[in-house]
């Protein structure tokens, strides 16, 4: 939530960048527009002005020329060349005009030479003085301004000049030819140009513009740098400032056009003797009168400066506020994801399990409270979720313990799968396989004092807990009435009508019993709806032996059942089993069947009646292929002994023994193991289980505790006991490994691709112990194994 | 505790005599022979079983291997004369089919003809 990818950032630039770029768009705009407002603003007043000036120029040139001209009149009639009276109209003429500096009447002298006269009247702080300019080494009959309009006889303005001699002032000369009493004359008018100054230092709207003037051939006659006055022409400053605009300035005086000479033309300060850095603009104003020319400049920064400054404040402004703008969004914006941020910490504190704490912004009017109010109502949702699933688990876990208590309890109602046919008296195997934790199937078997073999197979209605009560009392029933020793027939009436009272909910359950005498081979079975058996000799037939069927047991208390007699030769096996086996069903959801159960009992080997249910089993699983069995298969299978064993129990397995060995838990430390039991066993005289069998639990429970409980690494010990009385082995392993369950369904074996190493070793000791049995106790795994001696 | 390994090549059939014992302690022995095996898969692999007197787990994975590697080129794997013992840890695990296990050589014998019928009347 935090650098250039959160959330407020991206809202300030998104919001900035598109302010910044409009409010410089703006700033440009307006800057420009006002910029040229303000230029064309100084364009025209710079026009007006000029106007003024030449306005003012041509009034008093125009003054000037008129005045004179007038002069000549009295002049011209002037009978006798008489000096007083010259004098008399000069100081009359003077006295007229302000502006007129001097006037001169010269004469033009006599070819011989003779006649020079020129009186000349002028201005002076004290008063008209009067003066003849052809005393002294003057010579003005040499000087343009008599010479050229005497010549021409024309009226002319003279070029301004500096007069050095008259007043030490600018002038410039009006001269008009004439005669004066017959002969020819040449009056002049002189006008001071100091006036001009004034002009030369105007301003535009304020701001500082300048004005000058030049005549004819280009010669400053008013300008803002005195010291150019009549010693540089504009040709000269043109060439020194490079302003090549000026340079056909005299056909643009002759064209009396107003005209603008701008920075695009590269006009610039220097034509006032400034930077030359500064563009600016230049007006020339053609003066018809005289042929002088009036500029008018001003430098564009002069105007623009202002604007200058109001755009750097509107700059300056416009960046304060958008950082007050980004202040503010990111102030706002920061405040606002706070709770998203608490949001996602209280999300990560949920994912672990801590559903204690407060949700933030709960109270909040907007988008994030809507989503902070939905976040806690599913943190509580969740909170009682939880909570009931882990009520709804511990049940589960209590009604899982109580079923595999249920499960323990109820295997334990049964005999052992693998008897010692030595105790029954035949070779007798039963396997009954759940497909519950409690199952309704049933096997019992019970040897009768007189050397009679009483068994029973069953199968309860229904399924689960219902279904294995149901089982209890039969099964509890059943042992007890078996042991009086009546006929089967007799022993399923009397369960039955016993099981027929208080059976309201008609549970039943279909029998098969038998009683096989093992000294004659005579055999009774009795049935009680149940699947008929198969009888297997010796030859290798196969028979199935059709009885007459009773109903089943618990719902008919008047119902009769009777037995048949057969007999099982030496070598002979009866086939017991359950509807599970022949129902048993392949993924397709076809059924085993009798005739593929027949097919199977036909091929197996007969040797033991363990070989049978191996074989019924492994062929059964093969064809369900993983599907899930509906119900318990049960078999039974009675081999009648060729010979049995009438040795006593002492004799046939030796004296009871006990002893144990702590080895390193290490590869091959069965080995260490197996050789101190049978050293003991051989020393105490005791026969042990098949030293094959006894020496495949060893190496394969040792070697898994070697792989899978982690106490090898740790270089620590295994602890092997064993106790053998009566012909059972019983061996416990210990070590303090980390847990590890070895009967656990994960170590299930499947098949041969199945990789977990363990699962099959362990699937040979549970197929060949009696009873496998797990539990972690004081920080110890403990397996125990109880092998039965052949 | 040691283990006895012949190998017999015929002509599409190699036959593998294991006598002894095969647990955790010598199936390492097995490696080298289940590697030539595995390079060069015969038509079909005979194991006689007869002098083999104990097998554990580890000894049922090399058996496992060998039928994965028989598998691999459709060739066909039997067990000859198994003992009691290794009959009974064969079924428990279901090490093979019960059709690939011969209880004689004689049964193996009339097998092997069928098979080599078979082939012929293929041809």
């Amino acid at each position: 939530m935090s650098g250039f990818r959160s959330l407020a950032t991206r809202l300030v630039i998104a919001m900035l960048i598109p302010l910044s770029l409009l409010q410089l768009a703006a700033t440009w705009v307006e800057t420009r527009t006002a910029s040229r407002t303000m230029i064309s603003t100084a364009e025209t007043a710079a026009e007006n002005l000029g106007a003024t000036v030449r306005e003012e120029l041509q009034g008093v040139l125009r003054s000037m020329r008129v005045g004179t001209e007038a002069l000549t009149i009295p002049l011209s009639r002037l009978e006798t060349l008489d000096l007083a009276t010259v004098e008399e109209i000069q100081n009359e003429a003077l006295a007229r005009s302000q502006l007129v500096y001097g006037t001169a009447l010269a004469l033009e002298p006599m070819p011989d030479g003779s006649g020079r006269l020129a009186p000349y009247a002028y201005q002076s702080p004290n008063g008209i003085v009067h003066q003849d300019l052809a005393e002294g080494d003057y010579r003005y009959w040499d000087w343009p301004w008599f010479t050229e309009p005497l010549e021409s006889g024309e009226s002319r303005w003279s070029d301004p000049y500096f007069d050095e001699g008259a007043g030490n002032a600018r002038m410039v000369t009006y001269s008009v030819p004439l005669e004066v009493t017959g002969r020819r004359a040449v009056l002049t008018a002189d006008l001071e140009l100091g006036f001009l100054s004034d002009i030369a230092g105007s301003n535009l709207l304020g701001r500082p513009g300048a004005v000058f003037l030049f005549d004819r051939g280009g010669n400053l006659v008013a300008h803002p740098v005195d010291r150019w006055l009549l010693r540089k022409r504009l040709s000269e400053i043109a060439a020194e400032q490079k302003l090549f605009a000026l340079e056909g300035i005299q056909r643009v005086i002759s064209d009396s056009e107003d005209r603008w000479i701008r920075p695009d033309e590269g006009m610039h300060e220097g034509i006032i003797g400034g930077n030359p850095d500064r563009p600016g603009r230049l007006l020339l104003i053609p003066l018809r009168e005289a042929g002088w020319g009036i500029g008018v400049y001003f430098s564009d920064d002069d105007f623009l400066a202002d604007i200058e400054e109001a755009t750097r404040f509107r700059l300056l402004f416009a960046l304060t506020l958008l950082i007050l703008l980004a202040s503010i969004l990111a102030l706002v914006s920061m405040r606002s994801l706070r709770p998203l941020r608490e949001l996602a910490d209280r999300t990560r504190a949920i994912a672990q399990g801590e559903f204690r704490g407060d949700t933030p912004g709960l109270n909040r009017r907007d988008e994030i409270g809507r989503l902070s109010r939905a976040f806690h109502r599913m943190q509580e949702h969740l909170q009682d979720y939880i909570e009931d699933l882990t009520q709804a688990t511990a049940a589960r876990e209590r009604i899982d313990a109580e079923l595999t208590t249920a499960r323990l309890l109820q295997h334990a109602l049964l005999p052992r799968e693998h008897p010692d046919p030595a105790e029954v008296g035949a070779d007798l195997a039963a396997s009954l396989q759940s497909a519950r934790a409690v199952g309704g199937d049933l096997f019992n078997y019970v040897r009768l004092n007189d050397d009679r073999l009483f068994f029973v197979i069953g199968d309860v209605s229904d399924k689960g807990v219902p279904a294995a009560l149901f089982m209890t009392r039969a099964n509890a029933l059943l042992k007890s009435e078996a042991a009086r020793g009546v006929a089967p027939e007799r022993v399923l009436e009397r369960v039955n009508l016993a099981l027929c009272e208080d059976n309201e909910l008609c549970m039943f359950v279909t029998l098969l019993a038998g009683m096989l005498d093992l000294e004659s081979g005579k055999l009774r079975l009795a049935s009680a709806g149940h699947e008929h058996p198969f009888h297997l000799d010796s030859k290798g037939s196969i028979k199935h032996r059709e009885l007459d069927n009773g109903p089943p047991l618990g719902i008919d208390d008047t119902a009769n059942y009777s037995g048949a007699d057969f007999t099982l030769a030496k070598g002979d096996l009866l086939v017991c089993y359950t509807d599970g086996i022949t129902e048993a069903r392949n993924p397709a959801g076809e059924l085993f069947g009798e005739a593929q159960l027949e097919v199977i009992l036909g091929r197996a080997p007969r040797a033991r009646a363990s070989d049978i249910v191996f074989a019924v089993h492994e062929a059964v699983e093969r064809y369900a292929d993983g599907a899930e069995q509906a119900d318990d298969l049960t078999l039974l299978v009675l081999r009648r002994s060729v010979a049995v064993s009438e040795k006593p129990e002492a004799e046939r397995h030796g004296p009871t023994m006990s002893g144990q060995l702590s080895v390193p838990l290490r590869e091959n430390c069965h080995v260490q193991v197996i050789e101190k039991l049978q050293a003991e066993a051989a020393e105490a005289g005791t026969v042990l289980p098949d030293s094959g069998d006894l020496r495949l639990v060893m190496e394969e429970v040792l070697t898994n505790v070697v792989k899978y409980s982690g106490a090898a690494e740790r270089g620590l010990d295994a602890k092997v006991s064993w106790h053998f009385e009566q012909g059972r082995l019983e061996l416990v392993f210990e070590d303090p490994g980390q847990p590890f369950n070895p009967l656990d369904e994960r170590m299930k074996y499947r098949d041969e691709d199945d990789h977990s190493d363990g699962g099959m070793g362990i699937q040979l000791v549970r197929s060949i112990a009696t009873t496998v049995h797990y539990e972690r106790i004081d920080q110890l795994n403990r397996l125990e194994v109880t092998l039965s001696a052949t | 505790m040691s283990l006895t390994i012949d190998r017999c090549d015929q002509v599409g059939k190699t036959t593998i005599e294991l006598g002894g014992e095969l647990d955790t302690t010598t199936a390492p022995l097995m490696r080298p022979v289940i590697e030539q095996l595995a390079g060069s898969p015969p038509l079909m692999l005979v194991l006689d079983l007869h002098q083999l007197d104990y097998i554990s787990s580890a000894g049922l994975r090399c058996i496992f291997q060998l039928k994965k590697i028989m598998k691999t080129t459709d060739g066909e794997l039997v067990i000859s004369r198994p003992s009691e013992q290794v009959r009974k840890v064969f079924e428990i695990v279901k090490a093979v089919p019960i059709q690939s296990v011969f209880s004689s050589t004689e049964e193996l014998d009339a097998y092997l003809d069928r098979m080599q019928r078979k082939v012929g009347h293929h041809d």
